[in-house]
């Protein structure tokens, strides 16, 4: 099990990414909380499981000052037999007036996988933004036809539409590290 | 035949229920075809199932679907667009995160495997193909079809036919949704690829004006299933005072 904790100060930005590609964790628990007035935070999670895999992927986030911003971002694609469980916290306690937190996740499916990602919202506060949005899911039949009608083979179709997937949350990352997690991924789909 | 897009005594259902009843036609290269339908005759399932979408299957028994001589019946989307098949669809698909420039380059290498063009040569023919059509080069570094107007999605269809280059293609109601000027650049497109790379062309549409710019060597009216006639372009004059019921 690996515990990370993360602690954002006031007016401190913090963008924090966990990629799990060929990962040998089966629990992380992700610990964060936003101690200061304008402390802002983006969790960006990167999944790809395959063959056995188990992945448990738990995020607590908890806004303690007022003004205080987070984003969580979990992209997972999964084959064979793996599975991904994973819960996502955003807890908005008294006080944090003006508080901000998301949640958002996208869970790809091929073959016998298994997938799960529930968020939850625990609210103290009256004044607020708060917002989930949650998708498992299979590769979608019309990408792949539309594709393959177009000279590419199943497989060939299916890597391009995951390569595609993850493109809107690597580009939430600096340069570097999109270019080093695309390199990441291109030798693993 | 060599050299032909034939299709003879075609038959499809839809979840149970008949659609096309038997339809023939054989396309030269170089030739357009249009057929014509009121909606509901079939034309949608015509496409889908030549294209081998695996929601549309076709009856082969006492059927044929060959291209350039080869069968094309079991053969997967891939394997017919690798005969040369292509369709431009009525409603193009969009892909998050996945540019066009990307896509097309994946697409050429796979239909013309023995090519080994530069990138930077193959950008110059995706900014040509763009131009053709009216689209600018930024367009190549989009995601495919997201947030394009639906006239841009035709279009970069069309731009699609003219990067890819093949022996027949299929234009599911290209011209539904453009506007006169796109009209027309969309038809001379058309027309530069039935010229330069001898594309034999499928035109499936609901209207006449399209028709009027592209000329087509034939013009087939299906309704219920079936080709109820066969004729050239006077056939299309008919239609418009008479309505399909004058066919």
């Amino acid at each position: 099990m690996k515990n990370i904790n993360i602690t954002v100060k006031k007016n401190e930005e913090k963008v924090v990414p966990y990629i799990w590609i060929n990962g040998s964790e089966s629990e992380i628990n992700f610990d964060a909380e936003l101690i200061g007035e304008g402390a802002n935070l983006t969790i960006i999670g990167i999944f790809i499981g395959k063959n056995s895999d188990s992945v448990i992927f738990n995020t607590n986030v908890i806004h303690k000052a007022p003004k205080t911003k987070s984003m969580t971002h979990i992209r997972g694609v999964f084959y064979d037999k793996s599975i991904f469980n994973n819960d996502g916290m955003v807890h908005i306690a008294k006080g944090a007036k003006g508080a901000d937190g998301y949640f958002a996740s996208k869970i790809l499916l091929f073959d016998d996988a298994k997938g799960r990602s529930v968020p939850s919202l625990e609210i103290d506060e009256n004044d607020l933004k708060a917002g989930h949005a949650s998708t498992v899911g299979r590769p979608d039949e019309n990408q792949l036809f539309y594709l393959r009608s177009r000279g590419l083979s199943e497989k060939q179709a299916e890597k391009l539409i995951v390569s595609g997937f993850f493109e809107p949350t690597l580009s939430m990352l600096s340069e570097n590290k999109q270019i080093e997690i695309r390199q990441n991924l291109l030798k693993n789909l | 035949m060599n050299n032909s897009f034939v299709i003879k005594n075609l038959e499809s259902s839809v979840g149970g229920k008949e659609i096309l009843k038997g339809v023939s036609l054989e396309i030269m290269p170089s030739e357009i075809h249009a057929v014509m339908g009121p909606n509901g005759a079939g034309k949608t399932t015509l496409v889908m199932s030549l294209m081998g979408n695996p929601n549309y299957k076709f009856r082969i028994q006492n059927s044929e679907f060959r291209i350039n001589g080869e069968d094309m019946f079991n053969k997967t989307s891939e394997e017919r667009a690798k005969n040369g098949l292509f369709v431009a669809f009525q409603h193009p698909i969009e892909i998050q995160g996945v540019s066009v420039l990307a896509f097309l380059r994946t697409s050429y290498k796979a239909l013309y495997p023995q090519e080994k063009i530069p990138l930077s040569d193959f950008k110059k023919q995706v900014v040509e193909a763009l131009k053709m059509v009216n689209l600018d080069e930024g367009f190549m570094q989009r995601s495919i079809n997201e947030g394009f107007s639906g006239g841009e999605k035709k279009r970069m269809e069309i731009a699609q036919l003219l990067v890819l280059k093949p022996k027949f293609a299929i234009l599911d109601e290209i011209d539904s949704g453009l506007d006169i000027d796109s009209l027309r650049i969309v038809a001379k497109a058309i027309g530069g690829a039935v010229k330069k790379y001898k594309t034999g062309i499928l035109l499936i549409t609901h209207y006449q004006r399209i028709l009027y710019y592209l000329k087509p060597h034939y013009v087939h009216v299906l309704i219920d299933g079936k080709i109820k006639k066969s004729d050239g372009l006077s056939l299309v004059r008919k239609i418009e005072k008479g309505g399909y019921a004058a066919v």
